[in-house]
């Protein structure tokens, strides 16, 4: 098979796979002019297959997913291996791999505790510091906070006067109630 | 001053009859509490936690037992999971040796993805319940007696109408 691969993706005359961009999508990835869709039955995907050729640097298809004809649209044809590095598994020009990496960036940040949305690093120190929700911790997550501040401020408001509330509110027991009175004055 | 109660670590819940409180800053942050399947677990939760019956596995965490639970060993809050084992609609609670106090309903990410963790649980609701907690371990310990002295009337009254054992010829 492996050698039946490196036969039928043997660069063309140029070096490179051609794209056959006027035969539409589906004949993107289609060597020697036969069209894509007719390696669909015949591989699931040229994934991990490198195209070598006797000499030079080895040629590896960008695109993962060949048949995907979303993404075939998107894909340069071929891009030297020592050119492109992988992340697991994936170029990193692949338009997927930009998305892994736009997540991999929220790593600096935490989530809110508030909200569940991710505050900066900064907030979330500083948040952490203060002993309790006062004026000067919603003053500075008004400030600090990266576009979520707004729900993040009404949150810890909503927090903090309940907080205070409690102070001469002393709790309910409520054992003994039947269950829809239970519910009633749990959840209010 | 009477003593504040310490919050129980065990993973599971104790199975003795306890009372329930509500915590004063008690929130819903999930919103979902009032529906099903979420409502009916919480009956459930409340129901078992007062006739001291063991809670199902589908309340508890996966793992328990094998794993640590961060936020109970770093706070003493337990959490229920609502709905299913898997479920990110949580019940926070504190449980002590009379009674149970729940704190909120929320989900993984707003208690559990902090650091550190359970610092809004302890900001926002036992730093405020320290004040309360020896009222409701003295009303529980009230009730309990209450309940001890009413099985204990039963338990007469049952042996009381019970016929002796000698046949009437």
């Amino acid at each position: 098979m492996g050698g039946e691969a490196g036969a039928m993706w043997r660069p063309a005359a140029s070096g490179i796979l051609r794209r056959f961009s006027g035969l539409g999508p589906s004949a993107a990835w289609a060597p020697s002019g036969k069209r894509a869709s007719a390696l669909v039955g015949w591989s699931a995907s040229p994934v991990g297959m490198a195209v070598t050729r006797s000499s030079g640097p080895a040629f590896r298809p960008v695109c993962h997913q060949a048949h995907d004809l979303r993404l075939v649209d998107r894909c340069p044809a071929v891009v030297p291996m020592s050119a492109a590095s992988y992340v697991g598994g994936m170029a990193t020009n692949h338009p997927k791999a930009a998305g892994e990496k736009r997540n991999r960036t929220k790593r600096g940040h935490y989530r809110s505790a508030a909200t569940g949305r991710y505050i900066s690093a900064a907030l979330a120190e500083e948040m952490s510091r203060s002993g309790k929700v006062g004026a000067v911790a919603l003053a500075t997550a008004k400030r600090r906070a990266l576009g979520h501040a707004a729900a993040d401020e009404q949150a810890l408001v909503r927090l903090a006067r309940s907080a205070e509330a409690a102070r001469s509110n002393p709790g309910e027991n409520l054992s003994g109630l039947s269950d829809e009175e239970f519910l009633k004055r749990l959840l209010g | 001053m009477p003593p504040v109660p310490v919050p129980l670590t065990n993973d599971h819940f104790e199975m003795k009859r306890k009372e329930v409180y509500k915590a004063p800053t008690f929130v819903d942050r999930t919103g979902r509490a009032g529906s099903d399947p979420y409502a009916k677990n919480l009956l459930e939760f409340r129901s078992r936690i007062e006739q001291g019956l063991e809670l199902p596995p589908k309340f508890y965490r996966n793992g328990i037992g094998t794993t640590t639970d961060d936020l109970l060993q770093h706070t003493g809050v337990k959490h229920v999971h609502l709905g299913a084992t898997k479920s990110d609609v949580l019940l926070f609670v504190e449980e002590f040796d009379d009674f149970v106090v729940l704190l909120e309903i929320a989900g993984h990410d707003q208690n559990f993805w902090e650091v550190p963790v359970g610092a809004t649980l302890k900001k926002h609701h036992l730093d405020s319940l320290e004040v309360h907690l020896p009222g409701f371990a003295a009303t529980a310990s009230a009730a309990r007696e209450k309940a001890k002295k009413r099985q204990r009337i039963a338990a007469a009254g049952a042996k009381a109408a019970k016929p002796s054992g000698r046949r009437q010829p």
